[in-house]
């Protein structure tokens, strides 16, 4: 129920978002531990960017390209935000340490503060979203 | 569940943390035995850290999906061996019990190739690392915590 | 005019004919449409009802999957199940209450 409506939709991306977080703290504790590892090189999580597109397209006023063969590459397509998903990407491109391994330890752990504060902020938000319609139904 | 993962991560960087510090304490414990059990001076044991996933990590990020990176799970100790790269250092004592008595060193006594300061630069890492996993694994839980105040 | 294709001119603007009714029309619109479905009364209460239902049963399969196979389930996965749960009981509750309310506000007015 509600699914198709703006509370559906709000509550999917939130909750695609924890997960997301969720993954992305597994990363980042991955780097953390292997700090002084030789030769390992850190990894992140990209997902906002393309959700960010996909969105976006959804607004998209202009109309799908007409494909004259179902090989061409299709564009100003309206993408689908739940077809979205996550990817591991390996950052080799920072600058290394002498053994090789590029983790900051530093930059980690600002990125672990940020990830729990927006998770802890997203359950706010979904619990504020359950509250709206609860309060409505007392 | 996704926390739990990181949860034991971390406690796998601590683990292999611990083990660090507690051969850099050995080392400078030992910074001036000149004779061992097995014959020689003492020479110092270093960590070997290896990621517990120990794969080859792909740089594209488009691949197809058997390939794809796996999330690492942490770092394992994969040995303690012996510096035998660096030279032991030899300090001249003829009177020393355990100088050389014969060759082109004799009279100069072997001492252990341990350098404190570095060690002890070693053991500062080694303790901001285990901080840093620490904290990892307090915000995994206050998260948690927050999860279940979901419906509440 | 025997210009096939062509329905209406009227001053310079012509009606274009539609060979696929997926085509739009001048007006935008596509001859595809949605089916309607019929709303009465009783469907409403039924169709809520099963909605219900629905929720129960997938925070009880989570919950089974949670103890099962607990690295594939996140915890706010399982919090976000119950509180849907929760809320579609609510609005049931809700819907089941204006309905006989209004029932019997009807049956009243004899």
């Amino acid at each position: 129920m509600l699914e198709n409506s703006t509370f559906g939709k709000t509550l999917d991306l939130l909750q695609k978002e924890m997960a997301v977080s969720t993954l992305r703290r597994q990363v980042i504790s991955n780097n953390i531990a292997n700090a002084e590892t030789p030769n390992f090189k850190r990894s992140e999580v990209s997902f906002e960017a393309q959700l960010n597109r996909a969105l976006a397209s959804e607004k998209n006023s202009g109309d799908k390209g007409f494909l004259t063969n179902e090989k061409h590459i299709p564009f100003n397509e309206k993408m689908d935000y739940r077809k979205v998903s996550p990817k591991i990407v390996l950052d080799y491109l920072t600058t290394a340490k002498n053994n090789g391994n590029n983790v900051d330890v530093e930059r980690e752990m600002m990125e672990a503060t940020e990830n729990q504060m927006m998770y802890e902020l997203m359950t706010a938000a979904v619990s504020h979203q359950f509250r709206q319609v609860n309060i409505v139904l007392r | 569940m996704g926390l739990f993962t990181t949860i034991n991560t971390a406690a796998s960087g601590l683990t292999a943390e611990r083990l660090r510090l507690d051969v850099i304490s050995d080392n400078i414990a030992n910074a001036n035995t000149t004779r061992t059990a097995e014959g020689g001076p003492f020479r110092r044991s270093r960590v070997i850290f290896r990621p517990r996933v120990d794969q080859p990590y792909w740089r594209s990020p488009f691949l197809p999906e058997s390939l794809k990176n796996k999330i690492g799970s942490g770092v394992k100790v994969a040995k303690i061996e012996k510096d035998m790269d660096t030279d032991l250092v030899l300090k001249w004592d003829p009177t020393h019990p355990d100088a050389i008595k014969t060759g082109p060193k004799a009279g100069y006594v072997e001492l252990p190739n341990v350098n404190v300061v570095s060690e002890m630069v070693d053991m500062i890492s080694a303790s901001r690392a285990y901080e840093a996993n620490i904290a990892i694994m307090d915000g995994s839980k206050s998260m948690f915590r927050k999860a279940l105040e979901i419906g509440r | 005019m025997g210009i096939p294709g062509i329905n209406n001119v009227s001053g310079n603007v012509v009606e274009m004919a539609r060979t696929n009714p997926a085509h739009m029309d001048e007006n935008g619109n596509t001859g595809i449409t949605g089916g309607k479905t019929e709303k009465n009364f009783g469907n409403l209460v039924t169709e809520a009802m099963g909605n219900v239902s629905d929720q129960q049963l997938d925070a009880d399969a989570l919950f089974e999957r949670m103890i099962t196979h607990p690295d594939e389930v996140e915890p706010h996965d399982v919090t976000i199940a119950m509180a849907k749960a929760e809320m579609s009981l609510n609005m049931t509750k809700a819907i089941i209450d204006r309905a006989v309310k209004a029932y019997n506000e009807i049956i009243a007015m004899r």
